[in-house]
């Protein structure tokens, strides 16, 4: 049988494989293996640090809000040296955009209890499936999935960041123009796709598990590997990309598509209750 | 021996020899392929215990995605004037150009699709089984798929 592309095919057949070939494929797999351990290793241990940072710092310095302990299964990659400002429940809430040098604060309305802020970014804690995070943006995937960025990276102004996500990433609309705390910018919203998740049986098919979403700028160390990660597959995403004097700074509101009506307005009255700076 | 290099080294030459055909599908070039090849596989050892079950689909998917990263940074190195593929006469070369594009612009669903029904030559059953998906959807991938294929490429 003939088939579509067989006109294509290496016209000289490819030899059986020699045990060397074999051996040095397997090589090859174990140091691959090893890497991803010592990977999986490191990353905990450092998210378990910055708990331990951030649980310090609430004895240290109790404020208004009623403290709890940090879930380290947040959305964040891995911890950075932003300050620790952690509370739950209403009150004003503050972080800072990741990546931004120096640290742009944000300040905004925590409307009921369940909300969780942390350092770059406000969460719905008890499922960690709706969140609104702050980022300075370096770059975004034109397939999370593999963790393959969008290359050459995306420019610096606030249409370069728009452009890169019409032209690289799937489903992208641009909703038009917007301000936020008097700041111009744009907005788009996407979904991300149907993945499978990873189970006990069963690998996930995305890498590491975690569909990528954006690299935080100032973090040339981080490779391939997303600094914010869609929490669940079909994650709906509205991000605001902002021109704050100068900076393009990116707020980046991710939720599941069943959202309730409960968290949809809690997450529009923390949007509507934002300051930059 | 352990038993998972065990098994591995039983399924490496037909792994290899599919990873190989996509790979050479779209780029051409038997060393770039049998690099490419030889890196998924790697790839499927270093995870065995979870990709055994469905490794070859698993490799022809990773050798399909490094096969267009390959293909993307020799264009940009050298651009559209591939120093030309050894094996392949002009109209190849631009048709696996073209490929490439197209598969890379697919969605990511219809790429997985399209790379093991027509890169890999799956059947449409075995690419059902493979992803877990019934054969409708597979069909109806498949269909999207070529007919965005065909929107790029003329000689599909």
């Amino acid at each position: 049988m003939t088939t579509m592309f067989q006109h294509l095919d290496d016209p000289k057949p490819l030899p059986a494989s020699t045990p060397e070939q074999r051996q040095a494929t397997i090589r090859r797999g174990r140091v691959l293996r090893r890497r991803r351990r010592i990977r999986a290793i490191a990353i905990p241990i450092a998210a378990v640090a910055v708990v331990a940072a951030l649980v310090g710092g609430f004895f240290l310095s109790p404020g208004v809000w009623r403290y709890t302990t940090v879930s380290p299964a947040g959305p964040v990659a891995t911890p950075t040296s932003i300050p620790p400002t952690v509370a739950v429940g209403p009150g004003t809430g503050s972080s800072v955009f990741a990546g931004s040098s120096p640290y742009v604060p944000v300040t905004y309305t925590m409307p009921s209890d369940g909300w969780q802020a942390d350092n770059v970014f406000v969460v719905k804690w008890q499922t960690f499936q709706v969140l609104v995070a702050f980022v300075d943006v370096a770059n975004i995937y034109t397939d999370g999935c593999q963790w393959k960025r969008v290359d050459p990276q995306p420019g610096p102004s606030v249409d370069d960041l728009v452009d890169a996500y019409v032209n690289e990433v799937e489903g992208v609309t641009v909703v038009g123009d917007v301000t936020v705390d008097g700041f111009k910018g744009k907005q788009i919203r996407y979904a991300v796709p149907d993945f499978r998740k990873g189970t006990d049986s069963r690998e996930g098919e995305c890498q590491g598990d975690q569909f990528g979403l954006v690299q935080e700028d100032n973090r040339s160390d981080s490779g391939d590997a997303p600094f914010l990660w869609a929490q669940t597959p079909k994650q709906q995403n509205e991000v605001w990309i902002l021109d704050v004097d100068g900076t393009r700074l990116v707020i980046l509101v991710g939720y599941p598509p069943n959202i309730s009506v409960q968290d949809r307005a809690d997450l529009n009255a923390i949007l509507t209750s934002i300051n930059i700076g | 021996m352990e038993d998972s290099a065990k098994d591995f080294e039983d399924a490496y030459d037909s792994m290899l020899r599919l990873a190989y055909r996509a790979a050479y599908r779209l780029l051409g070039e038997r060393a770039a392929a049998e690099d490419v090849a030889g890196e998924s596989l790697a790839r499927a050892y270093s995870r065995w215990s979870s990709v055994s079950g469905h490794a070859e689909a698993w490799v022809v998917t990773v050798a399909t995605n490094l096969a267009l990263d390959a293909g993307r940074r020799r264009a940009r190195a050298t651009g559209r004037q591939v120093e030309l593929i050894e094996e392949g006469t002009v109209d190849d070369v631009d048709l696996r150009l073209d490929l490439q594009a197209a598969v890379r612009a697919l969605p990511r669903r219809q790429r997985q699709v399209v790379a093991l029904r027509f890169l890999a030559d799956f059947s449409e059953a075995a690419t059902a089984a493979a992803l877990a998906i019934d054969i409708g959807t597979v069909k109806s991938h498949a269909s999207r798929g070529l007919s965005r294929l065909r929107t790029t490429v003329e000689r599909v």
